[in-house]
C-alpha cells in the first residue's frame, strides 16, 4: 500500500450483525454519509467519507452485517460478492472489521475468512468495558499477538477509541502494513486443491485459494461472473466431487478449534460471571405464550395513534407552504400553462411526496427504537409461526406494521427476509394494509356513510369504522399471503435462526441516522416517480382534444351567467366543466361503463383514474369535480357528495351501496404508482408490480360489486 | 438422565444442554456461524405456542430458531 489516500481509496467495515458496526460507521462519518444500493441489486449501501487526523478524507462502506462468507440472506450475500471480486467499485483497499469483545470467538469466524481473502484488517474490539462487566477479560496484547493484526479497543456507543483507529489507518495508508500470516487456516484436501487450481487457471485474477473456493460455493450467486465462467466453474465443481454444503461446515469447525484455542489462551480467568440478568426477566414477560402478543398488540396501538394523531400539525403545515407556493407562483408568473404546470403540477406532486414526511419520520423513528432496542426481534420470533402459516416469515412482520404508514419503505424493509418466496409475497401483500394515503379517502367516505353516534356514548360508530377498515387491509394481506403461497412453488427453505440481542437503550444517534436515512431515501426514490406520475395527470386534467377546453369554459360561463354565481363559483364551475371535457374526464366516461356495476359514475371515474398517482388525491380530484374552491374542505365536499342526486333514481348517488362500495374499492385497490415503482425495483421485473396490480384490482372490484349489488338487492 | 442421543427439537423447556454434532444441512452453516456448535452449552428457555419456535439462551446471547433447526443440533444433558 502506497502513501497515497483520498477518495478514491475504499475502507469497508464490516462484522457480524449486532456487532455495534454502523453505530461505529455514524461515529467514523459523522453527517457526511450517504445512501445508495449497491450495483446491480437492491441491497441498502451506506457510504461516507472518514476524515483521518491529517485532514485527508477516505470514503468507507458500511456493508450489510454477515455471519460468514456462507450467507443465506440477499443483504449479506453483497459482502462475498464484493469481497471475492477485485474488479468490484467497492473492493476495499482496508477492511476494518468490527468485532464484539463479549462474544469474539463467533466474531472472529468471519474476520479470519476476510483474511483468507488477502484483505489487509484492522480489528476494531467494540464494548471491550461491556465484556468487563460481564466478567469476560482478555489479555489484549497476548491477543493482537497471536491474531497478527493491528486491534484497537473502541466503544461504538460513545465513540471511545475512534480517534486511535483513525491514526492506526492513516499509519497503513501511509505504507506501514507487515503482511502477517493468518493464524486461523483451514487445511485444503488434495481433492479441494484440484477444484481451486483449476479455476485459478481458469480466472488468472484469482489470487488466493480461498477466493477461488469461495467462487466455487457461490458460482451461481456471484453477480460478476460471466455465464460462461459459471458452467465452466460448475463442471469443474462437479467433476472434483466438490460437496458445498459439507465443506462449508467442515471449514466452520475447522476454523473454530484454533478460534477457541486462541481464545482460551488470551481470556483471563474470571471466577465472577456477572451476566446481565435484565434482558431474561424482560424476556419473560415479552416472549410470554400470552403477555408477549397482548404487548405486541399495546406497542401497535401506540403506534397507530402516535403516527395518526401527532403528525397532523406538521402535515397541514407542509400542505399549507405548498398552497402559498403555487399562489405565489400563479401570482408572480399569471395565468398560463407554465403557471399551471409548476403549480399544479410539479408543485402540488412535490406536495403529494413530502406531506407525507411527518408520518414516516414518525413511523421510522418509532420503529427503529423498536430495532435498537432489541423489541424487533422479539416479535418476530413471536409472530414467525403464525406469519409462517399463510406462506409468509416473522420478519415479515416489519413489513406489515410499516405498511401502515406507507407501502413503499414497508416493501423496501422485505430484504432482511432469507427465502426467496416469503419475501416476494410479503411484497405483494403489503400494500393490503392500510396506509396513510387511504386516511383522507375513508375520512370523506366514511363521514359520509356513517352517523356521527356513539356506541354505549363510548366509542365513536365513525371510528369503529375506520378500525373495521383497517382489520380488513389485514385480513385482506393473510388472505392474499394464502392464496399466494399455494400457487408459487419453491424448493428454497425458510429460517428463522436469529439472534435475539441483549436489550439496550436506544442510541439516539443511530435512530436519528437510521430515520434520516430511510426518509432520504424515500423522498429519493418515490419522490422522482410521483413527480413524474403528477406532470402526467395534470396534463390529463388539464388538456382535451383542440378547442374543447375553451368551449367548456364559455359553457360554463353563459350558465354561471344564467344562475348569477359569483367569481369564486364562476371559477369553481368553469373547473369542473374543463375537467369533465379534459382527456382524464373523457377517461372517466370511458370507464363508466366498467364501473357501473359497482355504483359508480363517471365523475368518480376521473377520481379513480387521477387517484391512481397516490390515493388521497380523490379527495382533491372530487373537490374540482364538485366545483368546491377548496381543497382542504373535507365537510363541504362531503355535504356536496351528500346532495348528489341519481338521475337514475332520484335518490342521493352517494346512498349507503355506493359509499361503502367505493370505500371497500379503496380497502382492496392497488391505486398506487409509487408501490407499483418499488415493487417492479425490488423484484427485478415487471412481472410482479403487474400480477399485484391484477390481484388487489381484480379481489377491489368483486367486493365492490358484491356490495353494491348485494345491498341494492337488499332494498338499501 | 439418559444417554440416549436426542436433538435440542426434543428437550423439555428449562433442559441445559451441550450441543454434540450438528446435521449436514442447508441450516448448519448459519447456526454453527452464529454460535450455536459443538461443545456449546445452551439452555432451551421457552417455547412459542404449538412448540413452533425455541427460545434458547446460550453463554452470552440468546436466539429464536425453529422447531425443524433445533432438529439438526444433536445434544446431551448437562448437570
Amino acid at each position: 500500500m502506497g502513501g497515497i489516500r483520498g477518495l478514491k481509496n475504499r475502507i469497508a467495515l464490516i462484522g457480524n450483525p449486532n456487532s455495534g458496526k454502523s453505530s461505529l460507521f455514524n461515529h467514523l462519518t459523522g453527517l457526511r454519509q450517504k445512501t445508495g444500493n449497491f450495483p446491480g441489486v437492491t441491497v441498502e449501501r451506506r457510504s461516507g467519507a472518514m476524515r483521518l487526523p491529517d485532514g485527508s478524507e477516505i470514503q468507507v462502506v458500511d456493508f450489510p452485517g454477515t455471519y460468514s462468507l456462507y450467507p443465506t440472506s440477499l443483504d449479506e450475500r453483497v459482502v462475498f460478492d464484493v469481497l471475492s471480486n477485485p474488479n468490484s467499485a467497492d473492493y476495499p483497499d482496508l477492511v476494518i472489521y468490527v468485532a464484539d469483545a463479549l462474544r469474539l470467538d463467533q466474531h472472529l469466524l468471519l474476520l479470519s475468512q476476510i483474511r483468507d481473502l488477502g484483505l489487509p484488517v484492522i480489528l476494531a474490539l467494540n464494548l471491550v468495558d461491556a465484556a468487563d462487566a460481564s466478567g469476560v477479560q482478555y489479555d489484549t496484547h497476548g491477543l493482537k499477538e497471536k491474531l497478527g493484526l493491528p486491534t484497537i479497543e473502541v466503544n461504538g456507543r460513545t465513540g471511545e477509541g475512534v480517534g486511535l483507529l483513525l491514526q492506526q489507518v492513516e499509519h497503513v495508508f501511509d505504507g506501514n502494513w507487515e503482511v502477517t500470516t493468518q493464524p486461523v487456516k483451514f487445511t485444503i484436501t488434495p481433492a479441494l486443491n484440484t477444484t481451486i487450481q483449476e479455476i485459478r487457471s481458469l480466472l488468472p485474477w484469482v489470487t488466493h485459494d480461498f477466493q477461488a473456493l469461495i467462487l466455487a460455493h457461490h458460482a451461481d450467486e456471484l453477480t460478476y461472473l460471466k455465464p460462461a465462467e459459471v458452467a465452466q466453474i460448475k463442471s469443474i465443481s462437479v467433476k472434483n466431487g466438490f460437496h458445498s454444503l459439507r465443506i462449508q461446515v467442515d471449514e466452520i469447525m475447522e476454523r473454530f478449534r484454533t478460534i477457541d484455542q486462541i481464545i482460551a489462551e488470551s481470556r483471563k480467568p474470571n471466577e465472577q460471571s456477572g451476566r446481565n440478568n435484565l434482558t431474561s426477566r424482560i424476556d419473560q414477560l415479552v416472549t410470554h405464550i400470552f403477555w408477549g402478543p397482548v404487548i405486541f398488540v399495546c406497542f401497535l396501538l401506540f403506534i397507530f395513534q402516535a403516527v395518526f394523531s401527532w403528525s397532523t400539525l406538521p402535515m397541514e403545515w407542509i400542505e399549507r407552504i405548498f398552497s402559498e407556493l403555487g399562489g405565489g407562483v400563479k401570482y408572480a408568473l399569471g395565468e398560463g400553462w407554465l403557471s399551471s404546470l409548476l403549480a399544479d403540477g410539479i408543485l402540488a406532486g412535490l406536495g403529494g411526496v413530502l406531506v407525507f414526511i411527518p408520518q414516516i419520520v414518525l413511523l421510522f423513528l418509532l420503529v427503529a427504537i423498536l430495532e435498537e432496542s432489541g423489541y424487533m426481534a422479539r416479535a418476530v420470533y413471536l409472530f414467525d409461526r403464525l406469519l409462517r402459516k399463510v406462506g409468509l416469515n416473522g420478519r415479515s412482520i416489519v413489513a406489515l406494521v410499516s405498511g401502515t404508514a406507507c407501502a413503499i419503505p414497508a416493501v423496501m424493509s422485505t430484504r432482511t427476509i432469507t427465502n426467496q418466496k416469503e419475501r416476494l409475497i410479503t411484497i405483494l401483500v403489503t400494500p393490503f394494509i392500510s396506509c396513510s394515503a387511504r386516511l383522507p379517502v375513508y375520512a370523506v367516505l366514511v363521514g359520509l356513510m356513517v352517523p356521527a353516534g356513539k356506541l354505549v356514548g363510548l366509542i365513536s360508530y365513525q371510528a369503529l369504522t375506520f378500525m373495521g377498515l383497517y382489520i380488513l387491509g389485514a385480513a385482506a394481506a393473510m388472505g392474499g399471503a394464502w392464496v399466494f403461497n399455494r400457487v408459487l412453488k419453491t424448493d428454497e427453505t425458510g429460517y428463522l435462526m436469529m439472534e435475539l440481542p441483549d436489550y439496550q437503550v436506544p442510541h439516539w444517534r443511530n435512530v436519528v441516522f437510521t430515520v434520516w436515512s430511510k426518509v432520504a431515501s424515500f423522498v429519493r426514490e418515490a419522490g422522482k416517480i410521483i413527480i413524474l406520475i403528477s406532470i402526467v395527470l395534470w396534463f390529463l386534467a388539464s388538456y382535451s382534444l383542440p378547442g374543447r377546453m375553451d368551449q367548456a369554459e364559455a359553457t360554463a360561463r353563459t350558465e354561471a351567467q344564467a344562475r348569477s354565481l359569483s367569481e369564486t363559483d364562476t371559477k369553481a364551475l368553469i373547473a369542473s366543466k374543463q375537467i369533465e371535457t379534459s382527456f382524464a374526464g373523457l377517461l372517466g366516461k370511458g370507464l363508466e361503463p366498467v364501473i357501473r356495476p359497482l355504483g359508480f359514475d363517471w365523475k368518480i371515474g376521473i377520481a379513480l383514474v387521477t387517484s391512481f398517482a397516490a390515493r388521497e388525491v380523490f379527495v382533491g380530484t372530487m373537490a374540482t369535480i364538485y366545483s368546491i374552491g377548496s381543497v382542504d374542505d373535507e365537510l363541504s365536499i362531503r355535504q356536496r357528495m351528500a346532495a348528489e342526486i341519481n338521475p337514475a333514481n332520484g335518490r342521493s348517488r352517494y346512498s349507503l351501496p355506493v359509499a361503502l362500495s367505493l370505500l371497500l374499492f379503496y380497502v382492496f385497490a392497488m391505486q398506487c404508482m409509487s408501490t407499483i415503482a418499488v415493487v417492479r425495483k425490488e423484484t427485478g421485473s415487471w412481472k410482479w408490480p403487474m400480477v399485484q396490480l391484477g390481484f388487489m384490482t381484480g379481489m377491489a372490484y368483486v367486493v365492490s360489486l358484491i356490495t353494491f349489488q348485494g345491498l341494492t338487492a337488499m332494498g338499501y | 438422565m439418559t444417554n440416549k442421543p436426542l436433538t435440542l427439537a426434543q428437550v423439555a423447556p428449562g433442559s441445559r444442554v451441550r450441543i454434540i454434532r450438528v446435521d449436514d444441512h442447508a441450516s448448519a452453516g448459519r447456526l454453527l456461524a452464529m454460535g450455536l456448535r459443538p461443545g456449546q452449552c445452551v439452555t432451551l428457555v421457552r417455547r412459542t405456542v404449538f412448540g413452533a419456535a425455541y427460545y434458547i439462551s446460550g453463554e452470552y446471547q440468546q436466539y429464536g430458531i425453529r422447531r425443524d433447526e433445533a432438529a439438526i443440533l444433536w445434544v446431551e444433558y448437562v448437570d
